[in-house]
């Protein structure tokens, strides 16, 4: 794992409608969102006595970057008390929403069956290579997943 | 003995206590920036905001993790629980409680704890072949490197 369970908590008002779309986007312009029904894995919507909402979501982000690797983001949602407020934002009132939100998230890359598959010749030489071309893959996610994590963090308006 | 894992604080880790005025941007990206300055690896676990009526609540927890070497490895876990946070101008108002602990790892990418001969080979090697280097080398050079980070931190507070 190379993102273990990072996790993001406010008790306080987020334009939460925002956040999700913002987020979808995100994966989308960095190109771990392929297809938008693949990446939610869970959407539980419970609404309790008195309209306060409870949304649980799951989401798996996926982006293949070689015949043998694939970068994985998992994110949970967990928004517990959910109910909206209107707030005035200089000249604008916006409905935004109150309630304690947890986001989880990590990382890892996970092998393709292809690499398990390879034998020969061709084994050692990926023997040789693949250690070095791990170690720019972890790199390059560690630096994505918390590129993400910051730019949730910031539009949550909590500090970096 | 040697253990695989082990504190080099006190059980509970060091404790920083501080009431009044500080910069908790200025805290906190220091502290990011000193992991980054000795080759650490930051990790944010957890950040948790919470909006009160007497002054917001935060909950940070980070951990910084190098690898010394191919067998060693150390890892500083911050806490930072900050209450009654205040804004006064650019600075802020608050009691904070800093907690940190330090924990020195031997082989950490488990090579030696396969099966019983290899981890009876752990256990001589550690306590008979290099105990002298682990306890005056690289025990001494994490607690060398934890006073200099608790120095930072209490310089930033104000408290040195």
């Amino acid at each position: 794992m190379l993102v273990p369970f990072v996790k993001i908590k406010k008790d306080g008002i987020v334009d939460f409608n925002e956040l999700y779309r913002s987020t979808k986007k995100y994966l989308e312009d960095y190109g771990l969102l392929k297809d938008e029904e693949e990446l939610e894995k869970k959407f539980i919507d419970r609404t309790k006595p008195g309209g306060v909402k409870q949304l649980e979501i799951a989401w798996e982000a996926r982006k293949k970057i070689s015949s043998f690797f694939v970068y994985v983001i998992k994110i949970w949602f967990l928004i517990i008390g959910m109910t909206d407020v209107e707030v005035q934002q200089r000249d604008i009132k916006r409905k935004l929403q109150k309630a304690s939100f947890e986001i989880r998230m990590d990382a890892y890359i996970e092998t393709t069956g292809d690499l398990e598959n390879i034998g020969g010749l061709k084994r050692i030489y990926l023997n040789f290579v693949i250690p070095k071309r791990i170690e720019g893959y972890k790199a390059d996610l560690y630096d994505k997943a918390y590129k993400l994590h910051t730019f949730m963090k910031e539009f949550m308006g909590m500090r970096d | 003995m040697i253990n695989k894992k082990e504190k080099i604080t006190p059980a509970k880790g060091l404790l920083i206590k501080y009431q009044g005025e500080f910069d908790l941007e200025k805290l906190y990206k220091s502290c990011k920036d000193w992991f980054n300055s000795k080759e650490y690896d930051f990790t944010e676990k957890e950040h948790t905001e919470k909006e009160k009526n007497y002054g917001n609540e935060l909950l940070i927890k980070f951990i910084g993790e190098r690898e010394v070497d191919d067998y060693v490895k150390f890892e500083i876990e911050t806490f930072f629980f900050i209450l009654e946070i205040k804004k006064k101008g650019k600075r802020e108002t608050a009691k904070v409680k800093i907690n940190v602990e330090a924990k020195r790892i031997l082989d950490y990418k488990d090579k030696w704890q396969g099966n019983a001969f290899n981890k009876f080979l752990f256990f001589v090697y550690n306590n008979y072949i290099i105990k002298n280097k682990i306890e005056k080398v690289y025990e001494d050079k994490l607690f060398n490197e934890l006073m200099e980070y608790t120095g930072m931190i209490k310089g930033v507070l104000g408290l040195q």
